[in-house]
């Protein structure tokens, strides 16, 4: 089943051709694009990450699309104890326009799932949290807006539905168009509605699709395609480097320690035993060298102690990556982001 | 990770039943003695008639410790609210707070919002009070979007209290759930908040209009 090929926002289908034509590097207002059908599926600190704990399940399936071959299927499990998730990165933005585009297919509307664009303060209502939410309550997609669930339409199972948000980050409003498959008229046609929160210049850098998070109680079974986030104004995002990211993470980190505040911590740490902050730090100044094999024995060694060790699996991730070792790059990088690969 | 996990599941699950099999009041009160929420929960939701009979037989320091156990399982049991609901004005200050905060975990009822929002505006201890405001503000896990409008009338209501910790604590509620104040502030001027509370008012008649 096929959403019909004209997708009513030209404004999209317009940024899209712009990107298509522009070389990686070179500036674009697209933010955010997943059609899951170019390859570009990998999760990772640039992209997006996966969240399939429980029962739950997030992986690609080419059971429904609305375009191309492939789509991503959400499966929640009622009283599992955790929910499904697909969370995507883009570069923080609060003003300007913001242009929000995906399709979604449910097969059955009363099971509940929840769709949220939030900024820094993640998914809360109120400055810098939640900007748009949408979500399914008793058959019917519900907004969030000024605080008050709206209802906006009764969804049919299995239908492709395209949604289409213009968000005025500044003014804190937006627009909301929703087509049904098989229809060139919007079944819902908004202006101006206050966003999440009524919040004016709310930043946002997170789109988010769930089961149900709160009180566990979804068997949700729903598609989503053509994920698409575009900025009113052209942004130079670096291409990447590696699958997921656009720069390497210790060379990330360089860039944000300014040099003499790292020099100084080194000294200090230097005189004390080699602990896990130390050993990561000399693994960094390995990796920036790119001496790989001490870069990677360091990394191992601080991981026997670390704590929180997700930055160590990326760093080794990032090392597996330039010594060509890709099976282990991907493997260590799923530790952390997860894996859109259908099991 | 997901191997032992699995094992030490069904180990609970087993001993839970040869101990069910045994006795099952003695089990329960085992693990309320213990505060093993996990294990409470693998037996399920047939443990709150007991939970409730020890609890209402219970001393205080017991009392509390279901209350707390109550609050961290979130099963809705209306046999649970009632039992609470005793205890939502006793003058010990540990069970009152775990009453307060249990409450909105096992019930939606009127009568839950209600008692804290009595709590909230009218108890003489501006720290019973702001407990009452947090159980308002983070606790009413089963509330629907219908029920909640008793919850956002009370807390508009508190915001035209004349003491000012109450109007304090209701906005502060008010914006846990919403994400706004409104322009209010529990300081200003009485003719600003006013204003303001003619903003809230009008918002939650919009919110009812979209039930």
């Amino acid at each position: 089943m096929r959403l019909a090929a004209r997708f009513p926002l030209l404004l999209v289908a317009s940024l899209l051709g712009a990107v298509s034509a522009a070389p990686a590097a070179e500036p674009s207002p697209i933010l955010v694009r997943y059609s899951w059908d170019d390859g570009n599926v990998e999760a990772g600190p640039d992209t997006f990450s996966v969240y399939r704990n429980g029962r739950s399940s997030v992986q690609l399936s080419n059971s429904f699309r609305a375009s191309g071959t492939q789509s991503v299927e959400f499966r929640d499990v009622a009283g599992d104890g955790d929910f499904p998730e697909l969370l995507g990165y883009f570069p923080e933005r609060r003003d300007g326009w913001l242009i929000v585009h995906f399709a979604l297919l449910v097969t059955d509307p009363n099971e509940e799932l929840n769709i949220a664009l939030a900024g820094p303060q993640r998914f809360v209502l109120g400055r810098d949290g939640i900007s748009l939410w949408l979500f399914t309550r008793d058959g019917n997609l519900v907004q969030m807006t000024d605080s008050i669930p709206k209802r906006l339409v009764s969804l049919k199972p299995f239908t492709w539905y395209a949604i289409d948000a213009d968000l005025d980050l500044a003014a804190g409003r937006y627009n909301l168009q929703i087509f049904e498959e098989g229809s060139d008229k919007a079944v819902v046609s908004l202006l101006g509605q206050p966003n999440a929160a009524s919040q004016p210049g709310s930043a946002v850098s997170l789109l988010s699709f769930v089961g149900s998070p709160g009180l566990d109680r979804s068997n949700v079974v729903y598609y989503l395609d053509d994920v698409v986030v575009a900025s009113s104004r052209e942004v130079a995002l670096p291409p990447f480097v590696a699958p997921g990211r656009r720069q390497f993470l210790a060379d990330q980190q360089a860039e944000e320690t300014p040099a003499e505040e790292a020099t100084e911590n080194s000294a200090t740490e230097a005189s004390k035993a080699p602990d896990t902050a130390v050993l990561e730090r000399r693994g960094d100044e390995a990796f920036r060298r790119r001496s790989l094999p001490e870069a990677q024995q360091l990394y191992e060694e601080a991981l026997q102690t670390a704590k929180q060790p997700s930055t160590l699996f990326l760093k080794l991730s990032d090392v597996a990556f330039l010594r060509g070792d890709l099976a282990t790059e991907k493997a260590l990088r799923e530790k952390i982001f997860g894996s859109l690969d259908p099991r | 990770m997901r191997y032992p996990r699995i094992v030490g599941l069904w180990s609970i699950l087993l001993l839970s039943g040869l101990l069910v099999a045994a006795s099952p009041n003695s089990l329960v009160v085992a693990l309320i003695a213990g505060e093993d929420v996990a294990a409470l929960k693998a037996l399920g939701p047939q443990v709150l008639p007991e939970m409730v009979r020890l609890y209402s037989s219970g001393d205080t320091a017991q009392r509390r410790r279901i209350a707390g156990l109550l609050y961290r399982l979130s099963w809705k049991s209306s046999e649970a609210a009632t039992a609470l609901l005793r205890d939502v004005e006793t003058e010990d200050v540990g069970l009152r707070i775990s009453v307060q905060y249990a409450l909105g975990r096992v019930s939606d009822q009127p009568a839950v919002v209600d008692a804290l929002l009595r709590n909230m505006v009218g108890d003489p201890d501006p720290f019973l009070r702001d407990k009452a405001a947090c159980a308002l503000a983070y606790d009413q896990v089963h509330l629907s979007e219908a029920a909640k409008v008793r919850l956002y009338d009370g807390l508009i209501r508190a915001l035209a209290s004349e003491v000012e910790q109450v109007r304090a604590i209701a906005i502060q509620a008010l914006g846990v759930h919403t994400g706004q104040r409104k322009g209010f502030f529990p300081e200003a001027p009485i003719e600003k908040r006013r204003a303001a509370i003619a903003r809230w008012q009008k918002w939650l008649a919009e919110y009812k209009e979209n039930l």
